[in-house]
């Protein structure tokens, strides 16, 4: 115990959370306000029967949907947090009103019948970082302290080094995601995933479809409707590309073994700086191109993969380069 | 290369046990997610499913005027979405069958089944007067079936489940099994 304490609050040399901070705001959240609070509208007065909001708002008494006077307050309210936590001002007290209004309106979109695993996790690293040490680095807040402490600007606005518990704690939430991600291909496709067959299927879906379709590998004659739906299936209309590699089996095994190999092993990514980049440029990469033949777009998951890599493991490697380089040049 | 890791000079216990409960509290759910298999925003145990052999289906809500004519009913309609309302009704109305990735109704029966679609469509008809009053004529019903769908989405064969009336405020399950 004494040694993981020991970790949790040694210093580290990079500090992901205030870039996060700043880039989780500005690129997933101020873009996303007005059309997330937008279909919040449509749906208010609805009956309570129409949706299903969830235990933990529930619990708050919170499942209630907005009156358009509150939810242009709301709305208001979410806006300059979110703006104050950007530019650093009162930065904790700003980020924890963002996470509970962003927390707020994804709990109840996902209310009303799909599931918002984009948000989920954003909103999980947001916990985080309420409470991650050093997140008010590079803030308004930072250069007043300079001003007041008389420090050079450029120093108060890095901060000093702080210990990593933050950002393990990041980094155990994403790779928890990945890993039950893994899991469950496991559980749900078992050996139509390693087969290939349940991605084969995903990637030869041609239509555009408005429709919402279910499935069934049940018999057919049930008491409902004599077909058995069983699950409803995902809309992820196939690229060309994504419908030429379908056609290519050990391709699509490829794919789909190696996916389930990295979700599966990601929690590897806590053990070391290499360990942890490698695995999070796997993420990157497995988002883009999941986006490029599956149309799954997971935007916010590679920004936070690209932030959390451990840059400063690459400057070894850096100076090696630049001074082999060096070297040829004499 | 090995980092030689230095504790911090002082870590107070409050300071020890608030980074541990931090901890727990963020990542206990995410894990007993991994063990129920469900899904309880924000933690997730991100389910794939699907099959190349799966049959596919989608649903038809039709309304069906006194006077004859028939007009589908679809949830942007009712300026919702299509897909989160479809699934909503699926797995909390309709209800999944017994082996199903998602949570089936437990015990599901004909009359559990009558009474959570009467109640779904009296609110889906309350929404309908607010949003599209003239579509609500007297004496129309909606018609609830299920087409069944080829791999380009063309359908293939309906069967209706039932119908609602919003006068009688009632479902009635006219599908009959031949089980």
């Amino acid at each position: 115990m004494q040694t993981v304490t020991a970790f949790l609050f040694s210093k580290q040399v990079w500090n992901p959370a205030p870039y996060l901070r700043m880039v989780i705001v500005a690129l997933v959240i101020l873009p996303r306000i007005r059309r997330d609070l937008g279909v919040l509208a449509h749906y208010d007065g609805a009956d309570s029967f129409l949706m299903d909001p969830g235990s933990i708002l529930v619990r708050l008494g919170l499942h209630a949907p907005l009156t358009p006077e509150l939810l242009r307050l709301f709305t208001a309210f979410f806006f300059l947090c979110a703006l104050f936590a950007l530019l650093g001002i009162v930065t904790r007290l700003s980020l924890l009103g963002v996470t509970l209004c962003f927390g707020y309106v994804s709990c109840l979109l996902s209310s009303w019948g799909a599931f918002h695993h984009v948000s989920a996790l954003v909103f999980l690293v947001l916990c985080a970082l309420v409470f991650a040490p050093g997140v008010d680095s590079w803030s308004i807040d930072s250069l007043l302290r300079a001003r007041r402490q008389k420090k050079p600007v450029l120093t108060a606005l890095k901060g000093e080094p702080v210990p990593r518990w933050g950002t393990v704690l990041i980094l155990c939430l994403i790779c928890s995601f990945y890993f039950n991600a893994g899991v469950a291909k496991i559980r749900h496709g078992g050996k139509a995933w390693l087969r290939g067959d349940t991605l084969t299927f995903y990637l030869s879906r041609s239509t555009d479809s408005t429709h919402q379709l279910f499935g069934s590998n049940e018999p057919e004659e049930t008491w409902k409707d004599g077909f058995g739906l069983t699950h409803y299936i995902y809309s992820t209309p196939a690229s060309a590309a994504g419908r030429t590699l379908a056609s290519y089996r050990p391709l699509t095994i490829l794919l789909a073994l190696a996916s389930l190999g990295i979700q599966l092993m990601f929690p590897l990514a806590l053990f070391g700086p290499w360990l942890r980049n490698f695995f999070l440029c796997n993420a990157i990469v497995f988002h883009v191109v999941s986006d490029w033949l599956l149309d799954v777009t997971f935007t916010p998951y590679v920004l936070m993969a690209f932030v959390l890599i451990d840059w400063p493991a690459f400057g070894p490697v850096f100076s090696s380069l630049r001074s082999k380089r060096s070297a040829t040049q004499i | 290369m090995v980092k030689k890791i230095v504790p911090l000079p002082t870590v107070t216990r409050h300071q020890r046990f608030g980074v541990y409960f931090l901890f727990l509290a963020l990542l206990s759910p995410q894990i007993m997610v991994l063990f129920t298999a469900g899904e309880v925003w924000p933690f997730t145990s991100a389910p794939m499913f699907a099959s190349p052999t799966d049959r596919l289906y989608r649903f038809e809500w039709l309304l069906q005027s006194a006077d004859g004519t028939d007009r589908e009913l679809r949830a942007h309609d009712l300026y919702w979405r299509e897909m989160p309302t479809m699934r909503h009704f699926f797995l909390h109305v309709y209800g999944a069958l017994g082996r199903s990735p998602h949570s089936a109704i437990v015990n599901d029966n004909p009359s559990l089944f009558r009474e959570r679609l009467s109640v779904y469509f009296r609110s889906i008809f309350k929404e309908l007067h607010l949003k599209r009053p003239s579509w609500v004529e007297p004496g129309v019903k909606l018609r609830v079936s299920i087409l069944s769908v080829d791999g380009k989405e063309r359908p293939m064969k309906r069967r209706t489940v039932g119908f609602y009336s919003p006068e009688e405020q009632r479902f009635t399950h006219t599908w009959e099994s031949n089980l």
